[in-house]
């Protein structure tokens, strides 16, 4: 069966305060847009007491860690540990997962079930305004390629679970894989993770695999500025109208939806 | 500010806009040209889809230089031939509409 899993991994809401980022209303509006181009089935992962009837699945976790990141200058949780557990936790065997603020306007990903391939996700990726991020590119100035855990697919088989034992035992020790990769942010990040894992189990060097997504990942960043779905201000504006984003500024997407 | 000046900056702006939004349309086209079949990643482009269309044998290799075994050349040839056709053509019609518009504010709508 094939699926899609979102992660809504957030901070209980005190005083009824709404939150910066509001990862429930990301995910919602994230199933929606799923709904209406992929036409597939959605669960989700939280580890709040939520329910809703937008989605196949609700998968309970635990909150173990967390930590914080500056987005659009401002201080927010964020809490990005659990993604190594798809593997177990997806109700699905092929499974395309994907970040909430990832906004789904096409069907181009509905061909990754079709692909035969145990995982797909992206190395390159789009900016909008073909700004040109170095830092983006390697995970260090000479150091291996970084790809993207913002998208990715992957089918249940030995060698995906051997994948995300991995992405987890690097999770686990991230001090210590931070050092080896000369990672200079302190923050757990799991494009690097997976980055890392993919280099190792390639022998430690580059190779095809694995092969990229059928789908751009057209992305804006922390900073810029979102006037609403289609429209984005990095440099200069740019329309996304029909391509899927990745829209960074989780804060503005938050204020955006409220709205 | 000058008439001149101005107009110039528009342009301009529309311009960088209009480049923008284009390479947008290319890169979607890029992705929308990877086709996976029987296990094999292939990108296709005119002198991909030129050499299935009369096969020396029916082992294709695909974009990673990976064998594959093709049991319907005619099915294979099709799909590459729809796939291509569909992106080049999402491309083309995306590339009118953007066209259409003069003005950086009319790109963006």
């Amino acid at each position: 069966m094939n699926g899609v899993l979102l992660y809504a991994i957030q901070e209980d809401i005190v005083n009824f305060s709404k939150p910066k980022v509001d990862y429930l209303k990301l995910a919602e509006y994230c199933a929606s847009q799923i709904d209406k181009h992929m036409s597939l089935p959605v669960s989700l992962i939280t580890n709040t007491s939520y329910t809703s009837k937008k989605f196949d699945k609700i998968i309970n976790v635990n909150l173990h860690s967390r930590q914080t990141k500056k987005i659009a200058g401002q201080q927010i949780v964020w809490l990005n540990f659990d993604r190594c557990k798809c593997w177990d936790l997806t109700p699905y065997k092929n499974t395309l997962v994907m970040d909430t603020d990832f906004i789904i306007k096409n069907s181009s990903l509905c061909s990754v079930f079709d692909s035969g391939k145990d995982l797909l996700i992206n190395k390159s990726y789009t900016d909008v305004n073909s700004r040109k991020d170095k830092t983006v590119e390697r995970l260090a100035e000479h150091g291996i390629d970084m790809y993207w855990a913002t998208v990715f697919y992957f089918n249940k088989n030995p060698k995906t679970k051997i994948f995300f034992n991995l992405v987890e035992h690097i999770q686990n020790n991230w001090s210590y894989y931070r050092m080896l990769y000369s990672i200079g942010n302190r923050k757990f990040r799991n494009d690097f993770a997976f980055s890392i894992a993919i280099h190792m189990l390639n022998g430690y060097t580059t190779s095809d695999w694995p092969c990229p997504l059928p789908d751009p990942l057209v992305s804006s960043f922390d900073n810029d500025t979102v006037f609403d779905l289609d429209i984005v201000q990095g440099d200069f504006l740019t329309s996304t109208r029909g391509l899927n984003t990745h829209i960074m500024n989780k804060v503005a997407l938050t204020e955006l939806l409220h709205d | 500010m000058d008439t001149k000046l101005k107009t110039a900056l528009e342009q301009s702006e529309y311009m960088r806009t209009f480049q923008n939004q284009k390479h947008l349309l290319k890169e979607k086209f890029k992705k929308d040209c990877i086709v996976y079949y029987n296990g094999g990643m292939f990108v296709i482009d005119l002198k991909f889809i030129n050499s299935i269309k009369n096969p020396v044998t029916d082992i294709i290799l695909d974009t990673n230089d990976i064998p594959v075994k093709i049991n319907n050349m005619q099915d294979f040839y099709e799909t590459m031939v729809n796939k291509f056709r569909f992106a080049t053509e999402s491309y083309y019609d995306a590339y009118v509409e953007l066209c259409k518009y003069k003005d950086a504010k009319g790109l963006l709508t």
